[in-house]
């Protein structure tokens, strides 16, 4: 099965700071679930750099191949972010908030024209809170995604996100790891027992 | 305005309290629009840049395609002189590597291999690679390691349990 590029979004992992996330980047990575493994080709974030990387992403990246087993998967699953979405439009929303509130602060008590003034103005600041929020929102990729999380060669664990659409498709990919990871799981399982028959032998 | 008003101009504006000249052409409108216009260009080239070379790797897969035999000279020169650039890019490296073992140079296909997995370390096509130059170049103990590191994270892989038992038979354990 493989998820062509039209139907894949990679996304940057957990936050923008994250050490243990590949990123990456552009619109024509694709995802292949083979029979050994999941294959991951695209262009890989190479050299990070704060704020050059909003614009210069994919001249910092190199076309790569990333070989994931099915047996070093410890997770992949599909999250909608909705709590982290949440935190990140109050913490846009709170300073707004504040400057509305400053009124009723200074009078040090509320009053029917002080709350008036603090109603009207928390109306006026909802419009370029919410053009914030979205500007964060967009810039953060916060949507939700599919995370897949799995140990590298020198164990440690590392993080892939991407958004796969349609949902259909998305449903029938996790679907088919899931069944995959089952069955490699079994075929160690059972090479694991074999060597153990040697080794009694 | 004359020579010498403009010059009475730039005296007064360097006696006058207040920023001097360099912060003021800094704030200039005009300054401030080149900025914005650089600032747009690089990004610019930065797309464009990323774009010639997404394609320039898909015309190198097509002229080796077009070359017809993997055992060419212009074939393995193609992907020797690529690889210098696309260091990163696993498939050149497979296809460099695959291109070494058909002229027989299976000492070479061993060390691209391995240069291959460093960047992933699992790699089917990578591992049987180097397994088969080890058995190849009659390292019998270092293909068994390798097909067992494989075997142990996708134990249903028959090609490293088939060339596994091939070390075997041939260092005469089994």
């Amino acid at each position: 099965m493989k998820i062509e590029a039209k139907n894949l979004r990679p996304l940057p992992s957990v936050s923008l700071f994250n050490r243990n996330g590949l990123n990456f980047v552009g619109s024509a990575n694709t995802i292949q679930l083979l029979d050994t493994a999941l294959v991951v080709e695209g262009l890989l974030k190479t050299l990070g750099l704060i704020v050059v990387d909003l614009l210069f992403r994919q001249a910092l990246s190199e076309w790569t191949t990333v070989t994931i087993p099915y047996s070093r998967i410890v997770s992949c699953n599909y999250k909608r972010n909705n709590l982290k979405i949440i935190f990140v439009f109050l913490l846009t929303y709170f300073p707004f908030l504040l400057v509305a509130a400053l009124p009723v602060l200074t009078d040090g008590r509320i009053t029917e024209s002080n709350l008036g003034i603090f109603l009207g103005l928390l109306l006026v600041l909802t419009i370029p809170a919410c053009i914030a929020f979205a500007v964060l929102f967009f810039v953060m990729r916060l949507g939700p995604r599919v995370v897949l999380i799995f140990r590298r060669a020198d164990g440690r664990q590392m993080q892939v996100s991407f958004r796969i659409t349609p949902k259909s498709l998305r449903a029938k990919f996790l679907e088919r790891l899931e069944s995959n990871r089952k069955t490699a799981t079994q075929a160690l399982g059972h090479n694991s027992r074999l060597a153990e028959e040697g080794n009694h032998r | 305005m004359d020579a010498r008003a403009a010059a009475d101009v730039a005296r007064e504006i360097e006696r006058a309290p207040g920023p001097p000249t360099r912060q003021i052409v800094a704030n200039c409108p005009v300054k401030r629009l080149e900025k914005v216009i650089g600032f747009k260009l690089a990004a610019s080239a930065a797309v464009i840049y990323v774009r010639l070379r997404g394609l320039q790797r898909e015309k190198v897969l097509r002229d080796a395609a077009l070359e017809g035999g993997a055992g060419s000279d212009r074939y393995f020169d193609l992907l020797h002189k690529e690889l210098d650039y696309r260091f990163a890019n696993v498939g050149f490296h497979l296809k460099y590597a695959e291109a070494l073992v058909a002229r027989n140079r299976m000492a070479d296909a061993a060390v691209e291999a391995r240069l291959i997995l460093v960047q992933d370390p699992y790699n089917f096509n990578g591992n049987l690679l180097l397994a088969n130059s080890y058995y190849s170049l009659g390292l019998l103990r270092e293909s068994i390691d390798v097909c067992d590191q494989y075997l142990a994270v996708s134990g249903y892989c028959f090609e490293f349990s088939e060339l596994r038992e091939l070390c075997q038979q041939r260092m005469g354990t089994v």
